[in-house]
């Protein structure tokens, strides 16, 4: 497939100002009505229709070049031209109402781009496929990741075996997030001692997966186990191997992290819209609650917790992908989740008792960032990742 | 490798005392006892049997019903567990034997030392259902504290002695919250603006109560309620409490609410239209309600704090069994030193909350400011630490199934109820800003 876009064709200004706006459209009239029920997570059967709107809208990527998010759909084949910042700002919005769809958008679109130099090229399948960063042990150590002295390559669990015609899978992927009915998976293995992605449809014989059960945010999402016993797959499903593979990983999982901010930003953004709005109707203590000063610092404190979170999206945004990047990536899952979760916190308590009732939906919200926080590199995992980095540097 | 571990464990002082002098031997803590253990022993002796019988309970009997009660709390039977509950005397700690269960000794020093010891217990294995068990203490709390005899003889000590000695389980809730004022109903400041809708008329024989009251815990399956209601015309000033039993005509449970956690007990809305309430159910005096609602919370805000410490241990012990369990590469979570390093914070915190809230039982009048001040600090640190707990966990911590982050939705409400944490801060200054901080 071809990768290369023409700067020329790069959508302008305007382009990205219409998409924004059609998202803002859509999440006014498809995204917010799927909460008006009062359920917590959201009315599925309308929430499945959004989504489907989005595809039309060409916000969700598809690696079809003629399919209509394959240009401005989020991580969409622009974005090594345009950069990560429009990506970016799609993913802030919509978490603003959802941060599961957001977050399914997000996966759809990582796993997507992992494919766009895949030589078998995409097809109608690819609409619904994740990419499955954990192994059972875990998230990859940076020292995998970059072949650091004492990478143990035996704590990458998933193993690819060369056979007649093709490949053999072996090992099991966790924490899963895709959506239902999820055609395939991008799975990173070893491959003799190399990097290597393989595309594996759900259906191939031995892949067998299981729901990891109830748990407390981003439920419309699809999350699986996955147990890959022996699973047999054609020559052509190597999308990389070696470097290539290696690289892509190493972009995924940025862009896995950068877009992870963005949403929790957008999360504690839409809980300040909310809270913002409750102050200046509840009435407490003789006078509207907006007026104590108890009130107006959580919410200013809010403020400068959001602005400082944008100021860190932006800059990460802006740097070249590679060893860097990724660092400030984890920096930015590290420290951006973790202060837009103690905003939500703090929306939450702005709206006292009510905020604690589902039909608010600031609880929704603080479930979900919480689900975010720890996903795909908990607080712990990547206070070491940053470490081995940053030691590999000094 | 081996050789390091067996010199290390050889100078643990337990090991190493042996070289003391037989003296200095009995100085040293040998380790002979759990954590748990160690601290209930710093307990008065009455109590420690308490905790040990709670902590049992709560592992018999509440941790099996807790997903359960989490995940579908309208089909959440609580009869049985009531009765059983009340068998070994868990309804009756507000008093003293032989009308109550609690001893007399430890009710002279503070009249809640044993149903703070128990909520921390009960709330060890499930928020919800430690909610459910401990709100009736604070639904009769007003009848008791209100200090009125009739009162007392009339409703309190029948009921203990029915629940004693026939097992007869009759739960009370209090309802203080309204719609247009929560805060306001907890706060000196804000009440005197308080926009009230409940309202009693006199009638005769009676009152006539008007108007709803929101956000009661236990409210749709309480036998009665304490209720406070403003006089027809009047301020705060005349806030009085009633006692308003089920099935009085005009009564009526309300919506329940849908709420983040603690979901195996109901808040609910409860509605009063033209319910005659008997003069015989006015608790304490007629305009006392008041002082009345203020000392209960005094009372109540320790057991509150003491539930959040017991959620956040469930938390941490849920976190701890993981980190025994989960091997990254070759080695056990646990053996990590930044693992040890989180728990032993959560460990940290955990102490200094429970420090606070035991410091609160040491009045026998619990003071505004350090009933204020553990409710807080407890509960934001119980937030603290069961966020830490999930954290540690990773995507393991947010499966129901891992218990870790039911604790976590549950805690999150004792930072809201009972007065925001912000309401009791501001509670704490309004103690001494007129003899310590003037
Ligand atoms: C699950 C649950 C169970 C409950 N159980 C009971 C019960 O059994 N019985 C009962 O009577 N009540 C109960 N409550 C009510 C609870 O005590 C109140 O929710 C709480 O006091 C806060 O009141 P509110 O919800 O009206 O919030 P609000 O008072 O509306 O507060 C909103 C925000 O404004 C702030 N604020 C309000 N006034 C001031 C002020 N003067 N100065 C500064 N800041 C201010 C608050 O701190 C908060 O951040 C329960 C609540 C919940 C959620």
């Amino acid at each position: 497939m071809n990768t290369s876009t023409n700067k020329d064709k790069l959508p302008g200004k305007e382009d990205v100002q219409f998409i924004l706006s059609s998202v803002r459209d859509w999440s006014e009239h498809m995204l917010q009505p799927a909460f008006r029920n009062g359920l917590p997570d959201g009315d599925r059967a309308l929430l499945k229709k959004a989504i489907e709107a989005l595809y039309d809208l060409g916000v969700i990527f598809h690696p079809d070049p003629s399919s209509a998010g394959y240009e401005l759909g989020v991580w969409g084949a622009y974005t090594g031209a345009m950069g990560p910042h429009y990506s970016l700002r799609i993913l802030n919005e919509i978490a603003k109402t959802c941060a599961s769809v957001a977050f399914l958008v997000h996966q759809q679109g990582i796993a997507s781009a992992s494919l766009l130099s895949w030589e078998k090229g995409a097809d109608e399948e690819l609409r619904r496929i994740s990419f499955a960063f954990q192994d059972a042990g875990g998230m990859p150590a940076a020292r995998i990741l970059f072949d650091q002295e004492g990478a143990s390559w035996e704590a990458f669990e998933t193993r690819a075996q060369r056979i007649a015609g093709g490949y053999e899978l072996r090992g099991r992927k966790n924490f899963v997030y895709g959506q239902k009915e999820s055609r395939a998976l991008v799975v990173p293995a070893r491959l003799e001692e190399q990097w290597a992605l393989f595309f594996v449809p759900m259906n191939a014989e031995g892949l067998g997966s299981r729901d990891a059960g109830r748990r407390t945010g981003l439920r419309y999402l699809q999350l699986e186990h996955v147990e890959l016993g022996k699973v047999r797959l054609k020559q052509d499903a190597l999308i990389a191997g070696g470097e290539a593979a290696r690289a892509i990983f190493v972009r995924t999982l940025t862009r896995n992290w950068l877009g992870m901010a963005a949403i929790a930003k957008g999360i504690a953004e839409g809980s300040m819209e909310a809270a913002g709005q409750y102050v200046q109707e509840r009435y407490q203590g003789g006078t509207r609650i907006k007026n104590h000063a108890a009130i107006r610092s959580l919410l200013s404190n809010a403020y400068s917790k959001v602005e400082m979170a944008g100021d860190l999206i932006e800059r990460a945004a802006q740097m070249h992908s590679g060893k860097d990047q990724l660092r400030e990536a984890a920096r930015l899952k590290l420290i951006v989740l973790d202060e837009c979760s103690r905003v939500v916190s703090d929306m939450m308590q702005v709206f006292g008792g009510y905020g604690y009732m589902q039909e608010f939906r600031i609880e929704k919200r603080l479930r979900d960032i919480q689900v975010l926080k720890l996903n795909a590199g908990s607080p712990l995992y990547l206070n070491k990742f940053i470490y081995d980095l940053k030691e590999d540097s000094l | 490798m081996s050789e390091i571990n067996d010199r290390a464990e050889a100078l643990r002082l337990k090991n190493s005392s042996r070289n003391l002098p037989r003296i200095g031997r009995l100085l040293v803590d040998r380790e002979a006892d759990s954590l748990w253990e160690l601290d209930t022993k710093t307990l008065p002796r009455s109590c420690r049997k308490w905790r040990r019988k709670a902590r049992k309970f709560a592992e018999d009997e509440i941790r099996p019903l807790a997903l359960q009660g989490d995940i579908d709390p309208g089909h959440f039977d609580h009869t049985e567990l009531f009765r059983k509950a009340a068998k070994k005397g868990f309804f009756t700690t507000l008093f003293p034997r032989p009308i109550g269960s609690a001893s007399w000794r430890l009710y002279l020093r503070n009249a809640v030392y044993v149903p703070v010891i128990i909520a921390e217990e009960f709330a060890a294995a499930d928020g919800g259902i430690a909610l459910k068990l401990m709100a009736p203490n604070l639904g009769i709390a007003p009848v008791l504290l209100s200090g009125h005899l009739p009162s007392i003889l009339r409703y309190f000590i029948p009921n203990y002695l029915s629940c004693r000695f026939r097992g007869k389980v009759k739960t009370f809730s209090f309802a203080i919250t309204e719609p247009e004022a929560g805060s306001d109903v907890e706060d000196n400041e804000g009440a005197v603006t308080a926009r009230l809708g409940t309202k009693a008329r006199k009638v005769r024989g009676g009152y006539l109560l008007n108007g709803s009251k929101i956000f009661i815990s236990n409210g749709a399956i309480s036998d009665a309620t304490t209720v406070f209601a403003k006089l027809e015309g009047e301020g705060i000033e005349s806030w009085t409490c009633f006692l308003v039993e089920k099935g009085r005509v005009g009564f009526r449970v309300g919506r329940h609410e849908r709420k983040m956690g603690q979901r195996a007990s109901d808040a609910s809305e409860l509605i009063f239209e033209n319910v005659f309430v008997p003069d015989k159910n006015v608790i304490g005096k007629v305009r006392g309600g008041w002082p009345l609602n203020k000392n209960v919370l005094n009372f109540s805000r320790p057991a509150v704090a003491s539930m959040a410490v017991g959620q956040a241990r469930g938390a941490f012990e849920s976190a701890l069994q993981f980190a025994k369990k989960k091997y990254i590469g070759r080695k056990r979570m646990i053996e990590f030193q930044e693992v040890q390093l989180e728990l032993a914070g959560m460990v940290q915190e955990l102490w200094a909350a429970r420090s606070l809230i035991r410091q609160s039982l040491q009045h026998f009048a619990i003071p505004q400011s350090i009933a204020s001040a553990s409710k807080s600090f407890a509960t934001d640190t119980a937030w603290r630490v069961a966020n830490r707990a999930m954290e540690l966990m990773g995507d393991e911590g947010y499966l129901h199934s891992n218990h870790t982050e039911r604790f976590w939705r549950d805690i999150r409400l004792t930072q809201i109820y009972e007065g925001t944490n912000q309401l009791n801060r501001l509670a704490i200054i309004e103690h001494h800003r007129y003899k310590d901080f003037k």
